[in-house]
């Protein structure tokens, strides 16, 4: 059949019209009362969320507050600060035997330590206890590092301690002297120096681990003349 | 009010004259969301979504442009996205009104018989096109969209309008006649 006795796209294009006129549809629904009751809705728990969280009191501004507070007392607070810096410095020193820094006295401690600790045992009791208690008055909290925190038997370490004076509570504040320091392991006691902190309150010394050290977890210990201590874990290796 | 002070004042947060902005235009958009779906629950659900949507963007509405262009292209977008996800073609089941005397002059009863055959063919072809073609001839001839709103409705120039209907208005006419030799 020849082409133009078919339909031609001019007459698709008016059947398309007129089909345009009576194509029948679903009967429109009503939609606009429920968009506007929606919206409304919508407005209104917007509105709730505001009131709930005025612009001072957002989430993220009170937790930054929050934040800025603790650091503040952190900073303000000595105690808090040494306790906070040996619980850091001690977890990066010394891995997986991150811990505090004060122990309970060991046994077989040298005979001088344990008349000291029977003689004033409250002092003796723990350093952190009795640094918390000195720093409540505002003294500063001994505190010593160990470096590095891990050695093996007969090799050498650095110890530093910080704050260490005589009279504090006193006058003035004059370094302590006749610090003696410990390592101690496993109901063993080695005493390894005996020295005097500088006008600035602070000591460095050079250490060796006891050759008959065994591999394992140690403590170094520097106590005062008080009878005050304090420790740091340290780590014997093989 | 004209639909331009409406719009600015939805613009501005009314809801109230959102509410007659979506009453002059839902007739329309839900065809068009119907033309896409071919299915009247989901082109409701698709009509209502996209007039919530399109208050949301009102703030994107350029003050001054024909408003409901701009809607018909949110409500495409949304009835086809529900169609999509719904994981199915639309099967368009479109029918023609009858014969009436309101819509065309008297004829004889022969002549109304096959136009209404040559309609419900058109309406069979039609159904087979393409989306794209479809909803082209759709806008263009059944909601009688100007090629600029086609345009904007579809998210095409002008120019992809003419020849994609062009195109699908061939395509039609190919199917008919193979109709008619078959």
């Amino acid at each position: 059949m020849p082409d133009d006795r078919r339909v031609s796209e001019r007459e698709i294009e008016q059947g398309l019209r007129d089909l345009g006129a009576r194509v029948e549809y679903p009967p429109t629904p009503e939609v606009a009362r429920s968009v506007r009751l929606r919206l409304n809705e919508e407005q209104s728990r917007q509105a709730r969320r505001n009131w709930r969280w005025p612009p001072f009191l957002a989430p993220r501004l009170t937790a930054v507050a929050v934040a800025l507070v603790l650091i503040s007392v952190v900073a303000l607070s000595p105690t808090v600060r040494a306790t906070l810096s040996d619980f850091f410095v001690s977890s990066d020193q010394t891995g997986s035997e991150a811990g505090g820094s004060a122990a309970r006295p060991e046994i077989g401690a040298s005979q001088d330590r344990a008349t000291q600790e029977e003689g004033a045992p409250s002092q003796a009791a723990g350093a952190s206890a009795a640094m918390e208690d000195e720093g409540a008055f505002g003294c500063p909290s001994p505190s010593v590092r160990a470096n590095p925190a891990r050695a093996a038997a007969g090799e050498t370490f650095w110890l530093s301690g910080h704050d260490f004076s005589s009279d504090c509570g006193g006058v003035g504040t004059s370094p302590a002297r006749g610090i003696e320091i410990y390592f101690l392991q496993a109901g063993e006691t080695w005493p390894l120096a005996t020295l005097d902190a500088d006008r600035n309150l602070t000591f460095d010394t050079r250490l060796r681990v006891p050759a008959l050290a065994e591999a394992g977890r140690a403590t170094v210990r520097a106590t005062t003349r008080s009878g005050e201590h304090v420790e740091r874990r340290f780590l014997v290796l093989r | 009010m004209e639909e331009r002070e409406l719009a600015e004042r939805a613009r501005d947060g009314g809801t109230a004259a959102y509410e007659r902005l979506v009453r002059r235009h839902q007739a329309v958009a839900f065809r068009a969301a119907y033309l896409v779906t071919g299915d009247a629950p989901e082109a409701e659900d698709a009509t209502q979504e996209a007039f919530v949507k399109a208050y949301r963007a009102m703030h994107r509405f350029r003050p001054g442009a024909p408003f409901r262009p701009w809607l018909l292209a949110i409500v495409t977008n949304e009835a086809r996205n529900r169609r999509r996800s719904a994981g199915r073609r639309a099967n368009l089941t479109l029918r023609a009104a009858a014969e009436s005397q309101a819509i065309s002059a008297p004829v004889s009863p022969e002549a109304a018989v096959v136009a209404a055959e040559r309609r419900e063919e058109l309406l069979a072809n039609l159904g087979e096109l393409s989306e794209d073609d479809r909803l082209v001839i759709s806008y263009r001839y059944f909601l009688e969209l100007s090629e600029e709103e086609t345009a904007t409705t579809l998210g095409c120039a002008r120019g992809t309008v003419k020849s994609r209907l062009s195109r699908a208005i061939a395509r039609l006419r190919k199917a008919m006649a193979k109709e008619e030799d078959a």
